[in-house]
């Protein structure tokens, strides 16, 4: 038996096309970028520190500095502000490490804001140089000693990963988010000149009027049918939520009378509680628990609302006067705690609500159910925030759309203007083409446009937006 | 690892050369009958086809290396009644037959049932069923049930491995390098197969082998651009990955088989086996940040590992020249483990999000065939036990609370079974079995069978084979939950086991030229196979709107086929043609049609030998006719269509030259027609939803090299 040359052959082969090549090595070569995390930072006259932040367009790969000079506007270094690590011939330099994905400074304000008629106080900061990088984006930050709008940034609202368990309300101009558990509150009672009592949507709460001013006689056999009407997808449930369009005068419950009787006794379907069970990731789980049923009456006394509270089959029941408060949309009650709640900042103050949502859609070709949303965006209607949405064509994009082209005729009173259109919940994404105009209750106007659905790992419940100032 | 092995299969190699035994030693072998085939499938003793009450249809370990096949499914698609469907998204294919899913075929590898990642016999995977070490694949179409148990409904496959070797010394290393479509490279397209077998005979008594072949699949990209690609205008294209995932897989088997050439046989066959699946997202997260006007894209990759172990121990033997028996025991395990993983494109870096066994599967299987009682060749009996204890996991069934995403089942069955084969006359054999099912979770069930074989005038035969098999309900069916405030979608635990039911008749006869250089196998064959109690979800309250499986369906097949087999001097060649109808009796649907939908397949395979050259041209042909199936109309459920695959074929070409002797280089082209995607369109014309989308049924068309050496001394 002899080795012949094909044996040599195929046994070389063997060794070589064995061989793979392990290492995918990187071929998207990508430059270190660093920027002011917001465009502008405004003080109060309370205020007098504020750390501004800058981040990096990813992980610094190695130490380096970042050198930022700035331009003063009836300001002067020492004497009105100071920065830490402080100035040195004009220019601050910000050293980091490798491994940070952004850093910091301190700005200290030494003097007081203008009066009215005094000059406008400001000083706008630059960044210069960057250790092996550049600067793009917000490479100006323009800090004011006023209290003016944001000129934008980019927010990401704490709504609580897949359990979607806060209501976040955003204040664009004020750039300041006010987070609150979406359980902490039942129903609403409006502040404005109607008395109407809103649900907690969020907890995909319902109500039906039932025929008795009663409460106490009611009990769940009564109320066994209407039970399974008031369902999420179920034919008809669209009569038990409040009109999702957000207008006072479309709640489930009628408004209040002042005349005693006319007011009958509801049942309320308490919704779920905030999910806790742990979804595959790029799914949500905002749906808990049933909560339950209630049953509830409402009725005036010297304008303060009078409510009712009961279990189903209580022959007894709790009594609450809930008073209006001024300068907020509603007063919140919990039935849970018993106890009015804080929930939304000033009527003024916000102009988002990032949300579970319970919205009303088409079943078929005749009939409309309750349905529920996750990662919902309702604008504040009730203070006059009007939005409409812009679809991205040839001749209209975010970057380049300025204070000429909002079309005033566009602007839309209805919270659900941005609502779920956002979102592309089948690729985890957002819907890149679709951007928004928001003219918040203080008539600035801003463009808003959705840039993540998931985070970085493609867990839900982590939204992020960035908005522009357009009218400066 | 995969050098390890290479290295000690070398010096295995070397070592052997050294030895330098020259005593060629003929030893004991299956003495193929050059003019009839030997099966095994269904028989009590192997046997020849001719005799067998079953029609089975072999493809013999030429037909499988004329195809370059190393794999089931690179060799099944060939075969009429039957698709090979692959999940180009999740890497991998079943079979589907007379239209059922790979639930209801039984794949065996030696008479005793394979384990995969989602069942124990059936659902198998067929690209992880490795062929280098076969003798030849025998396929039966119709219900087993009595000779197979559960899940052996549409047939059954079973794959009969070597036992023996001529030669003291058998070492066959080979290599095969294949284009996936257009796209092949040395190292990162393509396919590339490396193996050796090496076999020894200790002694005429005992024979070995051992085997390793790894398949590096490195994937169809097509259209798509792979795993670092993601749109620089910051919108998803789905053209990030792969359309057909990349795989490696690693095949470790060995064999020792004892024969005492008299009354007693053993052997005891191992196997491990490893797959490595990759699936790139095809949308990633870009991480937009807003300050730098930067992106830093992420996603959500996957990584599915397969392990395989399989054990089977086998004794035959005759006890006083008189009963036969034969007695199988075995233990498989398959472990499917699943990492999600963030894969950041610029950096390259990864991040382990999750990672859990998202199938399981142990199985212990043990069957005990007596027979010939009485010596007598008129009257046999056959009994036997069979015990199947099957304990496996299934994840994905809640998505919404991954505390509740794996659940895991154990299904004991222990099943006895008789039969007999009466020759009530001359030309006369029966054959009635029934097998007794009793399970830890079903209620009792019964398989009943019914053939019978007769010998027409003229040297015509007729077979007429009854039977049937139930179907166990799968993971999903028992176990699926989704219930949330929009949802409400649930499994059933008190499922109860699918039922089919076939009955076949084959008429046929051979035809000798007068030379004996002619011989022509015509066969006509008819068949009815039904599954009743068929599980499918229905709507169990519509206020509020809840679903439910149940057993409601039943689906029903009929047909006819013709085949022709040739042979003549050096040319082979064979053609079928099968013509099918099946049809739906929807229970769980409101509104259905149950007219039967009819589609045609032809196959055809031809392959001359040059005897001068020692070169073997061959051909294989196959032809999908259109297939329909009933769809709901998108807008309005209440309207019925028909939605129809277009039509493709199937064409695979080889030349094999035999060079010093030992050498053996293929040299050929699967899917020589370049099917990739057909045509599927669901009826909607007119409407304003799209009216067609299309089914990934093929990879292009793919050559390949496959050199080979047989180093037997």
């Amino acid at each position: 038996m002899k080795i012949n040359f094909p044996f040599l052959s195929i046994v070389l082969l063997f060794i070589f096309s064995s061989c793979s090549e392990d290492d995918s090595s990187n071929t998207n070569n990508i430059q270190f970028v660093a920027a002011f995390e917001n465009q502008s930072v405004s003080f109060t006259d309370t205020e007098d520190e504020k750390v501004i932040k800058l981040v990096f367009s990813e992980t610094a790969a190695q130490n380096g500095v970042i050198t930022i000079n700035y331009t003063e506007n009836n300001l002067s270094y020492s004497t009105d502000f100071t920065t830490t690590p402080s100035a040195e011939n004009g220019s601050i330099e910000i050293a980091y490490q490798a491994g940070e994905a952004e850093t910091s400074f301190t700005f200290n304000k030494l003097t007081e804001n203008p009066r009215e008629g005094e000059n406008e106080k400001s000083i706008e900061f630059y960044i210069t140089d960057v250790t092996n990088g550049t600067t793009q984006g917000n490479t100006n930050l323009l800090v004011n000693f006023s209290e003016a709008a944001s000129l934008g940034g980019s927010v990401a609202p704490t709504i609580g990963g897949p359990n979607e368990g806060n209501q976040v309300y955003i204040d664009l101009s004020a750039q300041t988010e006010t987070i609150v558990a979406r359980d902490k509150w039942d129903l609403a009672f409006y502040s404005g000149e109607e008395f109407r009592v809103k649900l907690n949507n969020s907890l995909f709460m319902m109500a039906a009027e039932l025929n008795t001013n009663n409460i106490d006689e009611i009990t769940e056999a009564d109320v066994e049918d209407l039970q399974a009407q008031m369902q999420l997808l179920q034919a008809g449930s669209d009569v038990y939520v409040d009109n999702p369009n957000g207008t006072i005068t479309g709640t489930a419950i009628n408004e209040i009378s002042s005349v005693l009787d006319e007011n009958k006794v509801y049942l309320i379907n308490m919704g779920n509680e905030v999910g806790t069970d742990t979804p595959e990731t790029g799914s949500v789980a905002v749906a808990g628990d049933s909560r339950g049923w209630k049953k509830i009456k409402v009725t005036l006394e010297n304008d303060t609302y009078v409510l009712q509270y009961a279990n189903l089959n209580e022959t007894t029941h709790q009594q609450q006067n809930i008073s209006k408060t001024p300068d907020y949309n509603f007063t919140f009650f919990s039935i849970i705690t018993e106890s009015i709640v804080d929930v939304e900042p000033l009527q003024t103050k916000w102009d988002l609500n990032f949300t579970v949502f319970t919205e009303v859609l088409e079943l078929n070709a005749t009939e409309y159910t309750a349905y529920g949303f996750s990662d919902y965006v309702a604008t504040n209607v009730l203070a006059n925030t009007n939005a409409y949405q812009v679809t991205v064509n040839e001749s209209i994009n975010y970057s380049d759309f300025s204070i000429e082209d909002v079309d005033e005729s566009l602007f839309e009173l209805d919270q659900r203007v941005i609502g779920s259109n956002w979102r592309d919940v089948f690729n985890h994404s957002v819907e890149t083409n679709l951007f928004y105009i928001v003219k918040d209750p203080e008539g600035n106007i801003y463009k808003l446009r959705f840039t993540a659905l998931v985070n970085e790992n493609g867990v839900r419940g982590y939204p992020t937006f960035e908005y522009n100032l357009l009218n400066l | 690892m995969r050098n390890t092995l290479l290295l000690s299969s070398l010096i295995l190699f070397f070592n052997s050369l050294l030895a330098q035994n020259n005593s060629e030693t003929e030893n004991d072998s299956i003495k193929r009958n050059e003019l009839e085939e030997v099966i095994l499938t269904g028989q009590y003793n192997k046997q020849s086809i001719s005799k067998s009450v079953f029609e089975v249809e072999v493809l013999t370990q030429d037909d499988i290396q004329r195809l370059a096949g190393n794999n089931l499914a690179d060799v099944l698609t060939q075969t009429l009644n039957m698709n090979i469907v692959p999940q180009a998204g999740e890497g991998s294919s079943g079979i589907e037959q007379f239209g059922f899913n790979s639930e209801y075929i039984k794949i065996l590898v030696d008479n005793v049932p394979i384990v995969g990642d989602e069942g124990f016999g059936n659902a198998i995977d067929v690209t992880q069923i490795n062929l280098d070490d076969i003798e030849q694949i025998e396929i039966i179409e119709g219900s087993m049930g009595v000779q197979y148990g559960a899940n052996a409904v549409t047939g059954v496959v079973n794959i009969i491995t070597k036992k023996s070797a001529k030669h003291k010394w058998q070492i066959t290393p080979y290599v095969q390098e294949e284009t996936i479509g257009n796209e092949y490279s040395w190292f990162d397209e393509g396919r590339h197969i490396q193996s050796i077998k090496v076999g020894h005979n200790f002694s005429d008594k005992l024979y070995a082998n051992a085997l390793y072949t790894r398949n590096d699949f490195k994937g169809f990209l097509n259209n798509n651009k792979g795993e670092n690609y993601y749109n620089t205008n910051s919108e998803n294209d789905s053209l990030r990955g792969y359309e057909w995932l990349p795989k490696e897989q690693n095949t470790f088997k060995a064999l020792v088989n004892f024969n005492n050439k008299k009354n007693f046989r053993a052997f005891y066959k191992f196997e491990y086996f490893t797959e490595r699946t990759q699936n790139f997202a095809e949308n990633v997260f870009f991480n937009e940040n807003s300050s730098t006007q930067t992106v830093n894209p992420s996603a959500n990759d996957e990584l599915f590992k397969s392990t395989r172990f399989y054990h089977h121990l086998n004794a035959t033997g005759q006890i006083k020249n008189k009963i036969r028996y034969n007695i199988s025991a075995s233990y498989q395990e398959q472990v499917k483990n699943y990492e999600l993983y963030t894969y950041w494109l610029h950096s390259g870096n990864k991040t382990t999000i999750d990672k859990y066994d998202y199938n399981t599967r142990q199985g212990i299987f043990s069957r005990g065939t007596f027979n010939n009682f009485f010596n007598n060749e008129n009257a046999k009996l056959e009994v036997g036990y069979e015990i199947n204890l099957d304990e496996g996991s299934a994840s994905g069934l809640a998505s919404q609370n991954i505390d509740d995403r794996t659940k895991t089942n154990k299904l004991n069955t222990y099943s006895l079974f008789a039969s007999s084969e009466l020759k009530t006359s001359k030309n006369i054999s029966l054959r009635p079995g029934a097998r007794v099912i009793t399970s830890s979770q079903f209620s009792t069930q019964y398989a009943l069978s019914l053939s019978a074989k007769f010998k027409l005038p003229n040297s015509y035969q007729l077979r007429v084979i009854a039977g049937s098999s139930p179907k166990l309900p799968n993971f999903e069916q028992l176990y699926y939950y989704l219930v949330d405030s929009n949802h409400n979608v649930q499994g059933n635990e008190n499922l109860n086991t699918e039922n089919g039911k076939s009955i076949f008749v084959h008429f046929k006869k051979t035809y000798w030229g007068k030379d004996s250089n002619l011989k022509y196998t015509p066969k006509l064959s008819t068949w009815y196979l039904d599954v009743d109690d068929k599980i499918d979800l229905i709507v169990e309250s519509t206020s509020p709107l809840a679903y439910k499986y149940q057993n409601i369906d039943l689906y029903r097949t009929w047909g006819l086929s013709f085949r022709n087999k040739i042979d003549y001097k050096n040319l082979s060649a064979s053609i079928g043609v099968s013509f099918s109808g099946e049809s739906q009796v929807l229970n769980s649907a409101e509104n259905f049609n149950d007219d039967y939908l009819y589609g045609f397949q032809i196959n055809s395979n031809i392959s001359y030998q040059l005897p001068k050259w020692q070169t073997t041209f061959s051909a294989f042909f196959k032809y999908n006719g259109p297939t329909y199936q009933f769809v709901y109309d998108v807008d309005d459920p209440s309207i019925i269509r028909k939605s129809k695959l277009n039509g493709y074929s199937w064409l695979n070409a080889s030349i094999q030259q035999k060079l010093a002797n030992n050498f053996i280089i293929t040299l050929g082209a699967r899917n020589v027609l370049d099917i990739t995607r057909v045509n599927l369109d669901n009826g909607q014309a007119g409407t304003h939803s799209s009216s067609s989308s299309s089914q990934l049924l093929g990879y292009g068309r793919s050559y390949f090299l496959k050199c080979l050496y047989n180093l037997n001394f």
